[in-house]
């Protein structure tokens, strides 16, 4: 799912599946055929066999998750990621976006660039397709790629499912960047210059071009934040300032500074 | 400024919406020339018209240079001018030079409406002098004086006398023979019909507000009697009863109904003219003599007559007499006539009763229609001019129409707008439109029911002004501008973005969406021009600040002039005025079909409804109607339809998707707020509150289902507004849905359906593999037996038991269907969870869960929730509750059992030791071997069950069920549950059966022995078998009875 283009993004190893088969591990390490019998109870099949197997290979190779250690699966990582899952959200946000070349980050970066322009491309299939002509990286897209790759953007909160589309807007993803990495550059609840918050974010957030007009999922989570009183924008006078994706009646099209609330990012 | 002089002005002056109240300077300060009048010449209405302006008019058939004969109707319906008009050509005629008007050789007389009946109009023609004969003049004076002081009562009884009297002289036979006819005179007669006719709305009472009353309405023959007249069964049952006998027999013709009442009615109406005309004591000769007497003796002056009546509605009773001899042409056989030009105003609904022989009497029609007053220029204009009317000192007015009114000369108010507005050129000046715009005046004008310029003076410039000087004398509580017609921005977003302005309130958010949408472009975009004039919507700021609006800023950003024409904006327009806002049209694709066509508009329709559905919903407070739609669609974006995902990824945040799904399935659990259904809201899941964020919401999901898709403009702005809606109930709707607490903790859903399974495992004797928390889980998903038609065995208490299993067979299937599906991952939409062929499971939650079960040994009826919600959540919980205590109550029962059966085997065992079991059981194998050699018969499965028996083992096994069960004995339900459910004490209970078979067979056996041997006292040769076998009996007998003594020591 996380590996470098060309990259299968099949469907079947969703993150509830990623995360279950995650937590059993950190109950007890097993051998691979212990967790598959675990996992499905018995009642193994064919098709179970598949999803599990991609499901593991997503958790272990892709994300870090598990390794292994004398032929039985081991937690690779602290148990606390693994305590919610918001708390798993947030660690494999960290590692799926690492990998710049993969077709995950790729098609995303692809998607949020379209902006509403996704709406007219009104199947999964069809943007597969585009995708694949745009960016030569991704020549082998395919629709079942791209059904894939649906609920991962989901799961990490670039947008919202809805029909044959994906709404971009980025809220979550941003609301975990400012709940776990934001503090590490810059304080809660004080004012941050635009021109110094770019930077940090595109470096957190590969998959958005920051350059120039901000892509509609940024600018639409940013609003969202700050509707919702998480965040705060600021357009003063005489500073630079960042333009947000234009939407005709948002009080906010561009910001000079933002100050992100430490009781919004729990 | 001074408001209230405006006001004043305003309403004592310069609008008065009937003309002829108005004040001969400001009438002609405001008149609107007419242009585009529809002329035909004669009276038909099928001939094709030309179009002249009011002054083409005047030139061409008002002023009559030849002296040809004239009778010109000018029709149109109320309100579109046209006593506006005949005023006005009165008046040019009046102010024209002598070479055109001359009073000494022309008469003009203007008959008006305000005393629109025959009393008022023969009092203006004796005001004005008009009645020449002496003897006319006195008749005239003496009814309308006579009118004036006849009180109401006395003037009706005159009608209905009237009416009584022609109906019984009536010998025409026409309608109803004379005898009839004096039957009817009866009827009427009669002081019930007499107070029926004379009630309040009767028609009498119509007859006589005709004589009387001012009217502008068509009153028509037919409408002083009508059917209701003589349909009311319980009058003609009276008189039926106790009138008259004529009256008697005429009220049951007409209680025959419908025809008879009907002819009746035509009958009585008939009479209505003369009746008037007897009344009036004019009749219709004199009334004709009046304007005959008038020709003549005009033309004996060497005097012409024009002659302009206002409103011809109130001649009724004398009308066709004075159409007769306004339309006799001079010359000829009435050279004795003067030439008469007549001018008069009627409906087109009066018109088209005109007779034919009437119409044909007519020589020019002048229709003031739409097309007179309609256009944007007539109606800017006329704003103009009353606005300017309204400004300007009035004494200056004055000043001005008594030195000739000469339009050029028209003085302009010094009014001054607070920034630089339209204005509309009068003559060769400008006057200020101010506070109206061309666009709002025009916006305001279409949302008008009735479209007529009297309308628009009422309903938009007075109306309108009203509130504005209000407004500006007051300084609060601003109304203006009014909306009559709520019209919309057509810019959504910015409607939306000013109703989430909360520094407003609700009244001025409505205010300043009034001015965007009648005064703006339709948004309330903010743009500065390169003066660093703000304009807001295209419209000055300052304009905004006058009407009270001053704290708007706008929607976002304020772009200069030269970025707003680079991206695409146009910049400003004339100062005061606005563009309409382009919108981008949505696309469509390609062409459609006729039928799809037709399907669309009753789409749009449907979109159209539900937009203003939810308006009203929000905006006025009202119930909102199409609710399933909008609930079924919000459940659709947050659980996904079909093969599609929802908005929410509920299995990504924690939430089953078989949970989502079935909690979800029913709409009832979505409650809006000011829904028309009344709904449960306690038993909602999601609530929507009647809020500016919800309105947005649901109009996107509005605009998603009108696109069928998320491509339509503006749906970024929804989206924003739908996701925001969601992230701020998100953390609620999650909770709501898996029933968490207060820890946001879902309720142990896996735990309580894991114990059930197990419960009902045990209750039946089915195995559960306990060795290992997986090995339960896996043993209690496998799918259960079917439940047996008995139990296993026990006591009644477990009986009751397997009962009440069988008994809640549906629940516990449902419990273990919700532990299987909830438990499941599923991808995609949540819809899926129910037919996912792909079972991996969250098997950590379902270990955790029976981690804890092992642990609490089963036992949780301490955990259950005191109370348990009816929902699917806690169905299990409810039924753990119902059978705990029935389990403690079965247990209990059981060990009573078991103690029972130990208490009961120990007569025959003594100590229920394995060695006492050991030769018991031995001594009956022996006894079975006597029975068999002496061919005393044993019940074939005793026998063999004995036969087999190896005592050891047997009575190790049966010790072994004893020792387990009493170990037990005192101990919780779920541990003796346990032990009980193998009914492993069964064992002692058919050694118990056996021994009391064998006891009595024994029994039966010696009896049947001594019997015999009694009996073969007699036969020497058996005595010494039966004894023998008697011997061996009774040392077998004995070895048992001293088995049972040495017991009992």
């Amino acid at each position: 799912m996380f590996q470098k283009a060309p990259d299968s993004m099949i469907p079947d190893p969703t993150p509830e599946r990623v995360f279950a088969l995650c937590r059993l591990i950190a109950r007890r390490s097993m051998s691979r055929d212990e967790l598959r019998n675990a996992m499905s109870l018995g009642k193994a099949s064919s098709s179970s066999y598949s999803e599990f197997q991609s499901a593991l290979s997503v958790a272990a190779e892709d994300l870090g998750v598990l390794h292994y250690a004398d032929d039985k699966l081991v937690l690779a990582i602290a148990p606390e990621h693994l305590a919610s899952p918001t708390a798993f959200r947030r660690y494999a946000g960290t590692r799926a976006f690492r990998n710049k070349d993969s077709s995950f980050v790729l098609f995303t970066r692809w998607y949020l660039a379209q902006n509403e322009r996704v709406f007219a491309l009104d199947s999964w299939e069809v943007k597969a397709k585009t995708a694949a002509q745009e960016v030569p990286a991704l020549a082998g897209l395919r629709e079942n790629d791209a059904l894939g790759w649906r609920f991962w953007a989901a799961f990490f909160g670039l947008g919202y499912l809805s029909g044959a589309s994906l709404i971009p807007n980025a809220n979550i993803r941003l609301a975990d960047l400012f709940a776990t990495a934001f503090p590490e550059s810059f304080p809660y609840d004080e004012p941050v210059q635009a021109a110094d918050f770019m930077p940090w974010l595109a470096e957190k957030m590969p998959e958005a071009d920051l350059n120039g007009v901000w892509p509609m999922a940024v600018s639409a989570g940013l609003r969202t934040l700050d509707e919702l009183g998480r965040i705060r924008l600021e357009a003063r006078r005489d500073t630079h300032r960042i333009s947000l994706f234009f939407v005709d009646g948002e009080p906010v099209n561009e910001f000079s500074h933002i100050t992100v609330r430490e009781e919004g990012c729990p | 400024m001074n408001w209230d002089r405006y006001r004043s002005v305003m309403e004592r002056y310069a609008i008065k919406t009937d003309d002829m109240a108005t004040e001969d300077a400001y009438f002609m300060a405001t008149h609107m020339p007419f242009a585009q009048l529809e002329v035909l010449e004669g009276g038909q209405t099928t001939a094709a018209p030309d179009y002249l302006s009011e002054e083409e008019v005047f030139e061409k058939l008002v002023y009559n240079p030849e002296n040809l004969h004239r009778l010109i109707i000018v029709r149109g319906n109320n309100g579109t001018g046209k006593s506006h008009l005949i005023r006005y050509l009165k008046a040019r005629l009046e102010n024209s030079p002598s070479t055109i008007y001359d009073p000494r050789t022309e008469q003009l007389i203007f008959l008006r409406r305000l005393n629109n009946s025959v009393r008022g109009v023969f009092s203006q023609l004796l005001d004005q002098k008009v009645i020449q004969d002496p003897d006319v003049e006195e008749k005239m004076k003496k009814f309308v004086h006579s009118s004036e002081a006849m009180g109401e009562d006395e003037l009706k009884t005159k009608l209905w006398l009237a009416y009584v009297g022609t109906v019984n002289n009536d010998k025409t036979n026409e309608t109803y023979r004379s005898v009839e006819c004096r039957n009817i005179a009866q009827f009427l007669s009669d002081s019930r019909v007499e107070r029926h006719l004379m009630r309040e709305n009767g028609a009498i009472s119509r007859c006589c507000r005709l004589l009387t009353t001012p009217s502008d309405q068509v009153l028509k023959e037919t409408t002083v009697f009508t059917a209701d007249d003589f349909s009311d069964s319980k009058l003609l049952k009276a008189v039926i009863r106790a009138g008259s006998e004529e009256a008697a027999d005429f009220a049951t013709t007409l209680k025959e109904g419908g025809e008879q009442i009907a002819k009746l009615v035509q009958y009585l109406n008939r009479f209505t003219r003369n009746v008037v005309q007897q009344c009036a004591d004019i009749s219709s000769e004199s009334t004709k003599s009046v304007f005959e007497t008038l020709r003549r003796d005009l033309k004996r002056q060497g005097k012409n007559l024009t002659l302009f009546i206002e409103d011809f509605t109130g001649f009724t009773g004398i009308d066709t007499e004075l159409i007769t001899v306004l339309s006799t042409e001079h010359g000829g056989d009435y050279a004795d006539l003067c030439r008469v030009t007549a001018i008069i105003g009627i409906t087109d609904g009066y018109y088209g009763q005109f007779k034919d022989n009437f119409k044909d009497r007519v020589t020019h029609q002048i229709n003031v229609t739409e097309r007179s007053y309609g256009t944007e220029n007539f109606l800017v204009h006329m704003a103009a001019r009353y606005l300017n009317a309204v400004y300007c000192d009035p004494e200056e007015i004055q000043r001005w129409n008594r030195e000739g009114a000469v339009l050029d000369e028209l003085p302009i108010s010094d009014f001054t707008p607070p920034c630089p507005w339209e204005s509309e050129s009068i003559g060769k000046k400008e006057a200020t439109l101010y506070p109206f715009n061309r666009k709002a005046l025009m916006a305001l004008y279409q949302s008008l029911p009735v479209k007529t310029p009297r309308m628009f003076l009422k309903e938009v410039i007075r109306a309108q002004l009203k509130e504005y000087f209000d407004g500006k004398k007051f300084g609060d509580e601003w109304r203006f501008p009014l909306n009559p017609g709520a019209v919309s921005m057509s810019n959504a977003p910015h409607s939306s973005a000013i109703d989430r302005q909360e520094q407003f309130s609700p009244e001025d958010r409505q205010r300043l969406k009034n001015v965007f949408a009648l005064w703006g472009d339709g948004s309330a975009r903010g743009v500065r021009d390169t003066g660093g004039t703000v304009y807001f919507g295209g419209l000055n700021r300052a304009f905004l600040e006058d009407i009270g609006l001053s704290q708007f800023a706008g929607v976002g950003r304020i772009e200069t002039a030269g970025a707003a024409r680079e991206s695409g904006q146009e910049p400003p327009p004339a100062p005061g005025g606005a563009r309409p806002e382009r919108r981008a049209p949505v696309q469509t694709g390609t062409a459609k079909a006729p039928n799809q066509s037709a399907r669309e508009d009753a789409e749009t329709r449907k979109y159209r409804r539900l937009r203003e559905d939810i308006e009203a919903w929000y905006a006025a407070n009202e119930a909102l109607q199409y609710t399933n739609e909008y609930k079924t669609w919000l459940r659709n974006f947050l659980c996904g339809s079909g093969s599609s995902p929802g908005a929410v990824n509920w299995q990504d945040l924690g939430v089953p998707a078989y949970l989502a799904s079935e909690r979800l399935s029913d709409i009832g659990v979505i409650y809006i707020e000011g829904q028309s259904n009344p709904g449960n809201p306690g038993r909602a899941l999601i609530t929507v509150e009647r809020t500016v964020e919800s309105r947005d919401a649901l109009l996107a999901l509005v605009e998603y289902d009108h696109a069928k898709g998320w491509e339509f403009s503006d749906a970024a702005y929804y989206q924003q507004k739908l996701i925001t809606w969601l992230e701020r109930r998100k953390a609620g709707i999650l909770r709501s849905v898996c029933a968490a607490g207060e820890d946001g903790e879902m309720p142990p859903v896996y735990t309580w359906c894991l114990a059930l399974g197990y419960l009902r495992a045990r209750i039946l004797g089915q195995p559960v593999d306990t060795s290992s928390p997986l090995a339960a889980v896996k043993s209690l998903f496998a799918p259960a037996p079917p439940v047996p038609d008995a139990a296993g065995g026990g006591s009644e208490g477990w009986s009751g038991l397997v009962s009440v299993v069988q008994h809640e067979q549906a629940n516990f299937d449902a419990a273990q269907e919700l532990l299987a599906l909830a438990s499941n991952t599923t991808m995609g939409a949540v819809q899926r969870a129910r037919s996912s062929s792909v079972f991996l499971y969250h098997t950590d939650q379902l270990l955790a869960a029976a981690e804890h079960l092992l642990a609490c040994n089963w036992d949780i009826e301490d955990e259950l929730p005191r109370e348990a919600e009816n929902n699917l959540l806690f169905h299990s919980a409810a039924l753990l509750k119902k059978l705990y205590p029935k389990i403690r109550q079965a247990m209990d029962a059981e060990e009573r059992y078991g103690a029972e059966l130990c208490s009961r085997l120990t007569p025959y065992l003594g100590a229920l030791t394995q060695e006492n079991l050991i030769e018991t059981l031995s001594a009956i194998q022996d006894l079975f071997f006597l029975f068999l050699q002496q061919g005393i018969p044993v019940r074939g499965a005793l026998r063999d069950k004995y036969e087999a028996l190896k005592p050891e083992e047997y009575a190790r096994c049966v010790q072994s069920a004893l020792a387990q069960f009493s170990e037990v004995e005192g101990k919780d339900a779920m541990t003796r549950l346990t032990v009980y459910s193998e009914h492993k004490i069964e064992l002692a209970a058919d050694l118990l059966r056996d021994f009391q078979e064998i006891e009595s067979l024994a029994e039966k056996e010696e009896r049947n022995a001594q019997r015999q041997t009694d009996e073969s006292g007699r036969n020497t040769g058996l005595d010494a078998c039966a004894a023998a076998a008697q011997e061996e009996m009774a040392a077998r007998w004995e070895q048992l009875s001293a088995m049972e003594v040495n017991d009992a020591d």
